[in-house]
């Protein structure tokens, strides 16, 4: 089992949207997928036509409270959710009270193995002690990074910050929310590209994306020709390679 | 796709009646009809039922295989073939929890049924599922030519409870998680019809020809369900399977003679015989590449490849050898051979005399403490190092006395009779193994011979074989070596204590 996770610190970059299709290419794969929806506000959860669940602060605080419990199967092969709890929002102070957030959230993954193949996070936009947890725990963070000066300082601090973590995973930034019409987003991605970092796919700005929240379902699952559609499956196939999935 | 709770829906219940009878702020969402062709696979012998794994290969727009477990949901996964052996499965989770259960037996279809599915949900208010919904017209087809192809409506539900005041669910069966059953009832098969070790279930006190017929004839029975996937060849299972059930007869007929009308028998013996010497080749065939990642694993890495003339030549040798022995079984005198057989197992008559009339029990009794002292006998004083000649003989008689142990196992207790075959076993691997290895080498000189005769073989490739057949003469040797220990434990005191008792136990029945 591979465990990827979707964090940066500013929101309204795609991260959620990316969560949501990745999981739904890789499970369209074959893999048996979960996504888990750290992030209280619940978006992953409400692209899936999932309510939030109840308990799932618990559920990962105490040893006793088995995640597995708290999953939801989703209408698609495959793929399955943990929903957010509105109570994530005191994740932070509640891994903190328990201890040992790190081996404690470790080992609640770890429960997961043989069930699932891949397990995705989306995680809240934050600087916190629950994306110090996760940044230490997963295989690798991906980054979604819009073309623009103020998100490549982002993603400048998401690696600072992950550089000061013992062992943390990988970096995978790729470029979202690509305007090829607009001048700057062409060559700031092109500057970011000759990072080898960089994952080469890009997701475009689409329409279609944003009409997730009325479809409420992956954008492959609606209108697979789409090429943002392809694109979601393109990236997923290098995350793949990239991750030894 | 989710696990589903599904329930045999009344003709009357149409979508509007499914509509109308929700909660009122819940409202039903069916995407449009889509066609499959569902077909159940499995080995011949259930190995993935009996794992409590269901495999379908499903055939609408996109070929995918779907695998059911029973507490998880199911694992689709897109394929571009029908996956016959373990290596044409998907890799991921189907070829690691398939793979293991197949070992090396092949998929073939077990059922199958066509379905018109509209995949849905209920949602709340909100949007969000309540349960997710398949509804499905299945139609399995006619069993026979005569009968029609039967069909009915299924829903399932993730979440049934959700469909609470749905009266037509309240009041509908419920039908299992799949439809594995039916659809193998249309081809004549059960799951679970055919295992290749069976308990014969015997009576103790009933005469013994009766028990005796009632063996024979599920050895029979064995054989014939054996000879289409032998000619389709589907695996080698299939002839494996149909071999012992040949050995067994031919065993049952000498071993427990003076039981059946020894004139009645006596043609059969002579055929049974030809038949075992007809399919030998291909068996022994079969075992050479079964066993051939064994023998590279043998030999340095480096000069492995060389090993792949050979491979070719035994593959070439084996499709020759099993067109011959699809000619046999084919043939007229193998189907005379089988339905003369039935036909004597309906009306044979028993042997005059006591044995035949007498307790299966005493039977059973009797021979098999007969043939594990054979084995004392002709085992004991061979010392720690027995010659070739003595341990291929005791080979058979060990395997006498395996095939007596298994078909009266019915008459003992299971630890028991488990145990001695256990310890039977361990003594019958080394005895085996140390005459594998002779048929193998012996064959392998043969190979080299033709492999001379082609000017194309290069000399290493007969050096690569000489250092293979160095190998299986050192693992002989290693087989031969650890017969004395082996058998000092069999001969022992525990074991003969144990064969006195079950010859006890039967006698107080």
């Amino acid at each position: 089992m591979k465990a990827l996770a979707l964090w940066t610190i500013k929101g309204g970059v795609g991260k959620t949207s990316a969560a949501v299709n990745l999981a739904h290419a890789a499970a369209a794969d074959g893999l048996r997928t979960l996504l888990w929806d750290l992030d209280p506000q619940g978006a992953a959860g409400f692209y899936l036509r999932i309510p939030p669940g109840s308990n799932g602060l618990r559920s990962i605080t105490r040893k006793k409270t088995p995640l597995v419990d708290l999953v939801q199967p989703t209408e698609f092969d495959n793929l399955s959710m943990l929903p957010a709890d509105f109570g994530y929002r005191h994740l932070d102070l509640a891994l903190d009270a328990a201890g040992k957030p790190k081996k404690r959230f470790a080992a609640k993954l770890a429960s997961l193995d043989g069930r699932y193949d891949l397990v995705v996070l989306d995680c809240p936009p934050s600087v916190s002690l629950v994306s110090e947890t996760v940044v230490g725990t997963v295989d690798a963070i991906l980054v979604p990074v819009i073309p623009s000066t103020l998100s490549m300082r982002t993603l400048h601090q998401v690696r600072a910050f992950v550089a000061e973590q013992p062992d943390a995973a990988a970096v995978l930034p790729f470029l979202s929310m690509v305007d090829r019409r607009k001048k700057m987003h062409n060559e700031l991605g092109l500057a970011c590209l000759a990072d080898p970092a960089f994952l080469t796919t890009a997701i475009p700005s689409a329409s279609v994306v944003e009409k997730m929240g009325l479809t409420r379902a992956p954008v492959a699952a609606t209108l697979p020709s789409q090429p943002v559609a392809r694109a979601f499956h393109a990236l997923w196939r290098e995350i793949r390679h990239r991750v030894g999935v | 796709m989710m696990t589903m709770h599904r329930f045999l829906l009344p003709d009357d219940v149409d979508e509007r009646a499914l509509r109308s009878g929700l909660a009122d702020a819940h409202s039903l969402v069916l995407a449009p009809v889509t066609h499959h062709a569902v077909t159940y696979l499995d080995t011949f012998d259930w190995r993935l039922h009996n794992a409590g794994l269901v495999l379908t290969e499903e055939r609408g727009r996109r070929r995918s295989l779907v695998l059911l477990e029973a507490g998880r949901e199911p694992v689709v996964v897109a394929v571009k073939a029908t996956p016959k052996l373990p290596g044409d499965l998907p890799a991921g989770h189907i070829a690691a929890t398939v793979a293991p259960a197949m070992d090396i037996r092949a998929l073939i279809p077990v059922g199958s049924v066509q379905t018109e599915r509209r995949e849905g949900r209920v949602e709340d208010a909100d949007g969000n599922i309540v349960t997710r919904l398949r509804l499905e017209r299945i139609e399995i087809p006619a069993a026979g030519d005569g009968d029609d192809p039967t069909a009915f409506t299924a829903l399932g539900a993730d979440r049934p409870k959700a469909l609470g005041p749905l009266q037509a669910i309240k009041d509908a069966a419920k039908l299992p998680g799949h439809d594995l059953a039916a659809a193998a009832a249309a081809r004549g098969r059960t799951p679970g019809d055919y295992a290749s070790k069976v308990v014969i279930p015997l009576e103790a006190d009933r005469p013994a020809a009766d028990s005796m017929r009632i063996i024979l004839t599920e050895l029979l029975d064995t054989l014939e369900a054996n000879v289409p996937g032998t000619i389709a060849d589907l695996d080698t299972e299939f002839l494996h399977d149909l071999r012992v059930a040949c050995r067994r007869t031919r065993s049952a007929l000498t071993q427990l003679k003076g039981v059946l009308d020894p004139e009645a028998v006596a043609p059969f013996n002579a055929e049974f015989k030809w038949l075992g010497g007809a399919t030998g080749d291909l068996r022994d065939l079969d075992v050479y590449l079964l066993e051939m990642p064994v023998y590279r694993s043998m030999l340095p890495a480096s000069i492995v490849g060389d090993l792949e003339p050979l491979v070719s030549l035994i593959a070439a040798e084996r499709t020759r050898a099993h067109r011959s022995v699809a000619k046999a079984l084919r043939s007229t005198r193998f189907r005379r051979l089988i339905s003369d057989w039935r036909t004597c197992l309906g009306d044979i008559a028993p042997a005059p005399g006591k044995t035949a009339a007498g307790p299966t029990a005493a039977l059973a009794s009797q021979r098999i403490t007969k043939a594990y002292r054979r084995i004392l006998k002709k085992g004991s004083g061979l010392g720690e190092d027995p010659p070739a000649e003595a341990l291929h003989r005791l080979r058979i008689d060990a395997k006498k006395l395996r095939y007596l142990l298994e078909f009266f196992r019915s008459l003992y207790p299971k630890r028991e009779i488990a145990a001695r075959i256990k310890e039977l076993k361990r003594l019958q691997d080394i005895l085996g193994g140390f005459n594998d290895m002779e048929i193998q080498r012996d064959r392998l000189a043969g190979f080299a011979e033709t492999l001379h005769a082609d000017p194309s073989v290069k000399a290493r490739v007969l050096l690569t074989m000489g250092r293979l057949a160095g190998a299986l003469e050192q693992r002989q040797e290693a087989f031969r070596l650890a017969f004395h220990d082996a058998f000092v434990e069999f001969s022992g005191p525990t074991v003969r204590t144990a064969y006195d008792r079950l010859s006890s136990t039967k006698e107080s029945r």
